[in-house]
């Protein structure tokens, strides 16, 4: 690679910034999201908690261009995110929920999709950054495998395999330890922190999962009904006297069966 | 009344917007040519599976019907002396005008439309589609592009084989049927007295536009798909009915413009 192109990726890989200007989407006569606004600093790893239904993923596809707002506007680094033209000046990748891999092709050919369809690499080059990539991921055994045969945690990983793939500047993740046991949801947490910590990519997270938010969220932003409600550490947010966010981050189960009755 | 009427009108809107975004795909589609050379294998791999493993289907279609059309005609014609030998002629024009591209062209709906429908849609359901958006790759470069070039290249040989077959079928039975019993010289030299080289080419020209139709109704239909898992079904469905219906409208004023 000649110094100027060097130069190029490196720049290309700086962490961007998102701010997100009173957001509202609606599908018909639901209204998803209310004025959502937030920002989110460059390199920070930013959690959106909510539960089901909240308009989380809603939100997260706004961001990334996949829906268009319909009023208000998110912007990437000065960039309006609902414009194509963003998305090829700004790297943005997406962890989607169920992985959405490409079923027909093997996991190293869904690593190598971007890059190819980009024709950022020859072949050469291109199978060292994959494989550089399944080994960050512990996926070297997988790489031959068709997604079907993968488990959830393997899926996930892929998922995120692929993502990096594309030296993204802006990580999005759409409840990535949804169905994993909680060896597996842990590991992808340290994922999601190394690689801000070494690539120092700006990671968006929806999750309803509050271990994952304390765990990894710098800032957790609770999204309830369409409408954020509080922005701040998970520490603080548990302090804070909001019954409702109390009642969604510290539930008490009643479960009516005798079976569940406690101790 | 009014229920009726806004029920009418909505359909009728439904019904626009499909072909206004078919159109839009179409022209999106097209805007990509320029990619084919790096899209080689995709048309290869798409039209190996839409145009060879659709021939043997397309062969037996085409040689039951070039068998049935002669044999009804051969049947009709019985009772006037001597007109049986112009079995050559009904035959080898029905095939290359009518039957054979359009036969082809509902087989295609049926057996491709409906699998390009369910792929695309489960890509869809499944957010394989969305993951290509999120890479900046536009859909319709490496879905729908690659697919309509694989089927411009093969519905004219899908054609010519469907109409060969067709013509070999009347003969089999022009020859062999008690009732008809036709010389295959007689039946062979009838039907190059009729069938020009312009015959054959408005049959393809049809074929050509039946092709483009059907794929760019089912990869529409696949990406429009919104839902779960029983929405591609009712994809599937949709698009097949959609390309039959526009093949046998298409097929009626294309043919008065060719007459």
């Amino acid at each position: 690679m000649h110094a100027s192109q060097q130069n190029q990726a490196e720049s290309k890989r700086q962490p961007v910034s998102v701010r997100v200007d009173q957001v509202s989407k609606r599908f018909g006569a639901q209204e998803v999201l209310k004025n959502v606004g937030f920002e989110v600093e460059p390199g920070e790893i930013f959690v959106i908690m909510g539960p089901s239904g909240s308009g989380k993923s809603v939100l997260l596809k706004n961001i990334i261009g996949l829906e268009v707002p319909d009023e208000g506007t998110v912007w990437i680094d000065q960039l309006d995110a609902s414009k194509r033209e963003t998305h090829s000046q700004v790297l943005t990748a997406m962890v989607f929920q169920s992985g959405a891999l490409f079923n027909s092709l093997s996991v190293f050919d869904n690593l190598a999709f971007y890059p190819r369809e980009h024709e950022l690499y020859d072949e050469g080059t291109l199978k060292k950054k994959v494989d550089r990539v399944l080994e960050m991921l512990s996926l070297q055994d997988a790489a031959e495998k068709l997604p079907s045969a993968l488990s959830g945690g393997m899926r996930k990983r892929v998922a995120i395999a692929r993502a990096l793939m594309m030296e993204p500047q802006l990580l999005l993740y759409d409840e990535p330890t949804s169905e994993l046991d909680p060896i597996m949801a842990a590991t992808i947490c340290e994922i999601i922190a190394t690689l801000r910590d070494e690539l120092g990519v700006t990671s968006v997270v929806v999750t309803h999962d509050r271990d994952v938010a304390s765990s990894i969220g710098d800032r957790v932003a609770v999204l309830m009904h369409g409408s954020i409600r509080k922005i701040d550490t998970m520490d603080k947010l548990k302090a804070i006297d909001d019954s409702e966010i109390k009642e969604f981050l510290n539930p008490e189960v009643n479960l009516k069966h005798p079976r569940f009755k406690t101790q | 009344m009014d229920n009726y009427l806004n029920r009418m009108r909505q359909q009728i809107t439904k019904r626009l917007d499909f072909i206004g975004r078919a159109c839009m795909l179409f022209v999106e589609a097209v805007r990509f040519i320029p990619t084919l050379p790096k899209q080689w294998f995709r048309v290869i791999d798409h039209a190996f599976s839409m145009g060879y493993l659709t021939l043997p289907i397309v062969g037996v279609l085409s040689f039951f019907i070039g068998a049935v059309l002669a044999l009804e005609t051969g049947y009709s014609l019985a009772n006037f002396a001597g007109a049986q030998r112009y079995l050559g002629n009904i035959v080898g024009l029905s095939m290359c005008q009518e039957l054979g591209p359009v036969m082809t062209a509902l087989l295609l709906a049926g057996r491709v439309g409906s699998s390009i429908t369910a792929e695309i849609a489960s890509m869809k359901v499944y957010q394989e589609v969305d993951a290509l958006t999120t890479m900046n790759i536009p859909p319709a470069r490496v879905l729908v592009m690659p697919r309509l070039v694989a089927i411009a290249f093969m519905m004219p040989i899908l054609t010519i084989f469907s109409v060969i077959i067709g013509w070999y079928g009347g003969a089999v039975v022009s020859q062999h049927v008690d009732f008809i019993h036709l010389d295959p010289n007689i039946y062979w030299r009838g039907l190059k007295s009729l069938v020009e080289f312009e015959s054959v080419w408005d049959g393809l020209v049809k074929a050509e536009i039946f092709g483009l139709l059907i794929v760019l109704i089912a990869c529409n239909e696949g990406l429009r798909t919104q839902g779960g898992p029983r929405e591609i079904g009712r994809a599937v469905t949709r698009a097949v009915v959609a390309s039959m219906v526009a093949v046998l409208f298409l097929n009626y004023f294309i043919t008065k413009i060719q007459l």
